[in-house]
């Protein structure tokens, strides 16, 4: 109760900041690019010090807590920090730049990344929680019985936290870079380090309760502007998820409308029906690429190990089926508004005058570009930075846990006492944050494109290990590694092809990988592959002993 | 040993050969859901997909009819003008149009093609100053294509514009076969052209229907396995 009270304390002194701001910032003017902007700074640091001082109220006290925040989280707050936790940088500005950019088939990776939940809730959510482990690792090392499975399922779950964080802290530089006028790379710095103290001080049980205010504050940062987006522009301003529809049907027409833009153009453009209709040539691609992107996103959502570690957090296995229904529902309430953000983006963005914008940034620019109150844009600015705050605390937290947990103390220090734990986390974190800082500055993709390697690491390595190693008790160690072999065999080639054509270098069949096993979406080919794999493997040497079969049919399958 | 076999046989988990009472009824429900999500998802796009017919825009059926006369060198000024909309109509629709010189400098050949030779030197001033000046006064080339009431493409003209002081421009280019493939055919269907709150049907189902199906899959699933556990005496509240 005194905590809810708290909260509340600091939410209320949030928004009368908010308030008291206005004046400031009303004449501080807006602008696209350039410049520092006082009053998005201003929310920025006020949200940044709301989310540490709550993290500091819930700061974690043991592994306990910080690993599966003491299982005391309910299926709705479960679900809400779900949410928040996935709502990252990739959801609140990478969707809409991908769709800004390439049309419909940004829709795949809409569709991909809540699709992705219901393979996770009918085949594995309530499974994995029965299981009783701790973390992904925990289940895949008892599973497959093996230490050497479980440090490699650590190092896989390390690599994917990475992958995941980098597309992140690219999100948090260009928002830094918007919003306080700094050159990129110490945009990325700074954010680093932020993020890193903050989840530091925290730990699992402060991000958990923080994530469900981050949820709420960043919800309402998204809608607020698409709500005055459709009512400025007389579209159906109450369901701006519904009215927006007629903005995608005016730019596929080329209607005219009697608006006028922040920088004085009209909001008119030439018909494009490329915009909505699939697979567009002029988008650059295909139905394969389409379907092959889903797909891989969809598998990779379902073997994420920080939302699998998820449902270690809820009391009961039912919970944590409902904090995917509900975890998924709170997603799509962001999900159904991010293609509106591209389709204004497009039309108000469409004279030539305005020229390239950062794709990245288009649902600021949007909010700009249809004039919508600049204390405003500043929150929505600085609630894209809390969701990339939000999503990296939980992969720091996932990314350490594997390391201190899964490879230093079950393997290597069993009786390491819970300080020394602690320490190993710090340091995991730590050096996480520094490794995903470094790759940021590379600049190697967008958002949700650096994020999607992610979604086909997992979709290739730890969902074919989840899936077969709950619905088939015949999977035994030798399957298991074979499997995880293969994934991440054909991951790093994938790799290695792409940073060797970044860096302008041809290997061998260049063209062929770069479109068949694009780093994308790899996983159509490489998931499927991986679980024949374990399949086949598994077929040709001996079952695992009859204590794992056991274990599985009894506690994961209800087997008396 | 036999007991052992035994009672490994009893722990044998196949999703595809459930034994017990509880798993036959859990992946009834795991396939039910599996396919729904599965259909309306890939099944749709496939659907679309085997339907969808290449539909030029207008423009493009212009490009054909015209495009040969200007190679063939037999073009009159009207068809000159038509070709120009065309390529300006292009460029207006793409930041990576206003690059491309091949088609920036077949616009500006095509309207001095149609300028009254009184007028081609104005006109060639013109093109030299969009280069360095986005305000140029366009009226008279948006009079000449008959575009001066619609505020799109005359706000683009400075955009096309190439300048043509020491070059002959060509109205025609290797690259611009290749352009009006990628940016004027769509690949439509009914489902893409009929409309539902607005939306063309097909962006409507993959953008608000299939996230609400998900959700519903979800909660029904959640109401379901829920009774299952219960009636099979699984999940207890002490669990």
């Amino acid at each position: 109760m005194g905590i809810i009270k708290i909260k509340s304390l600091f939410l209320t002194v949030f928004l009368f900041v908010l308030l008291l701001a206005q004046p400031v910032f009303a004449a501080s003017g807006a602008s696209l690019e350039g410049g520092f902007k006082l009053i998005p700074a201003l929310i920025l640091i006020a949200m940044i010090g709301l989310f540490l001082a709550i993290g500091f109220m819930n700061k974690a006290e043991g592994t306990s807590d910080y690993y599966a925040a003491g299982r005391s989280i309910s299926a709705f707050g479960s679900g809400m920090a779900i949410a928040s936790n996935w709502m990252s940088a990739a959801s609140f500005l990478g969707m809409a730049a991908i769709m800004y950019g390439s049309g419909y088939h940004g829709l795949s990776y809409v569709v991909g990344w809540t699709g992705g939940y219901v393979l996770l809730l009918v085949i594995m959510a309530a499974q994995v929680r029965r299981f009783g482990k701790f973390t992904a690792t925990d289940f895949i090392g008892d599973r497959y019985y093996s230490s050497g499975m479980r440090v490699a399922t650590a190092i896989i779950a390390i690599c994917i936290s990475i992958s995941y964080c980098v597309g992140q802290f690219g999100g948090i530089g260009i928002m830094f870079k918007w919003i306080l006028g700094l050159d990129y790379a110490w945009s990325v710095i700074i954010g680093a380090s932020v993020v890193l103290t903050y989840t530091l001080i925290s730990g699992m049980l402060g991000v958990t309760k923080n994530q469900q205010i981050q949820y709420v504050i960043l919800i309402i940062a998204f809608l607020i502007p698409a709500h005055i987006l459709t009512f400025k522009f007389d579209y159906f301003w109450l369901l701006p998820q519904i009215g927006y529809g007629q903005v995608v049907s005016d730019i596929v027409a080329g209607t005219a409308t009697p608006f006028i833009s922040s920088l004085g153009h009209s909001m008119a453009t030439v018909p494009s029906p490329e915009f909505a209709m699939p697979w567009d040539p002029a988008t650059g691609k295909d139905f394969f690429q389409w379907m092959a992107t889903c797909f891989a996103l969809m598998i990779g959502t379902a073997g994420l190990p920080h939302v699998i570690q998820k449902f270690y957090v809820v009391p009961k296995p039912s919970d944590a089926r409902w904090s995917v229904t509900w975890g998924l529902f709170f997603i799509c309430i962001l999900y159904w508004t991010a293609p509106l953000y591209s389709a204004f983006g497009k039309i108000l963005s469409s004279n030539p005058e305005v020229g390239a914008l950062a794709k990245d940034a288009i649902v600021v620019y949007t909010a700009q570009l249809g004039s919508v109150h600049p204390l405003i844009v500043g929150f929505l600015a600085a609630g894209a930075v809390a969701a990339a705050f939000s999503t990296v605390s939980g992969l720091l937290v996932a990314g350490a846990s594997a390391f201190s947990h899964d490879i230093y103390f079950s393997v290597f220090r069993p009786n390491a006492t819970g300080e020394q734990q602690m320490r190993m986390v710090k340091i995991g974190t730590t050096a996480m944050a520094v490794i995903v800082a470094a790759i940021a500055l590379l600049k190697l993709g967008l958002i949700a494109q650096l994020v999607a390697v992610a979604f086909s690491l997992a979709g290739c390595t730890i969902f074919p290990l989840f899936l077969v190693g709950i619905w088939w008790s015949r999977a035994n160690r030798a399957g298991g590694i074979a499997c995880l072999t293969t994934g991440s065999v054909v991951s790093l080639i994938v790799i290695v092809y792409f940073v060797a054509g970044k860096y302008g270098i041809s290997l061998p069949g260049k063209d062929f990988m770069g479109y068949w096993m694009n780093p994308w979406y790899y996983a159509w080919f490489a998931g499927p592959l991986a679980v024949v794999v374990n399949v086949v493997v598994s077929l040709v040497t001996d079952p695992p002993p009859i204590e794992v079969q056991q274990h599985l049919a009894k506690a994961v399958h209800g087997v008396k | 040993m036999e007991s052992s076999i035994s009672s490994s046989r009893n722990y044998q988990i196949n999703f595809f050969q459930p034994k017990t009472a509880f798993l036959k009824e859990n992946v009834r429900i795991i396939v039910i859901a599996v396919l729904i999500w599965a259909v309306a998802t890939f099944g749709f796009h496939i659907w679309l997909k085997v339907i969808e017919k290449p539909t030029p825009e207008p423009g493009y059926t212009v490009y054909e009819q015209v495009y040969p006369k200007l190679t063939a060198g037999t073009a009159t000024s009207q068809d000159n003008i038509s070709i120009a909309k065309v390529y300006l109509g292009l460029i207006a629709k793409s930041i990576a149009l206003q690059k491309s010189d091949a088609l920036k400098e077949a616009f500006t050949a095509a309207v001095y093609a149609a300028t009254p030779y009184d007028q081609q030197e104005a006109f060639t001033m013109a093109a030299a100053g969009a280069a360095t000046d986005k305000s140029v006064d366009v009226t008279s080339i948006a009079n000449l294509l008959g575009i001066d009431q619609d505020i799109v493409l005359k706000g683009a003209i400075p955009f096309a514009l190439a300048p043509m002081a020491d070059k002959t421009l060509s109205v025609t280019a290797p690259e611009i076969p290749g352009i009006m493939d990628k940016y004027l055919i769509h690949y439509q269907s009914f489902l893409t052209d009929s409309k539902i709150f607005g939306f063309p049907f097909h962006y409507f189902y993959t953008a608000i229907f299939l996230l609400t199906l998900y959700n519903l899959i979800c909660l029904v699933y959640c109401y379901v396995i829920d009774g299952v556990m219960k009636k099979h005496g699984m999940e207890s509240d002490d669990e």
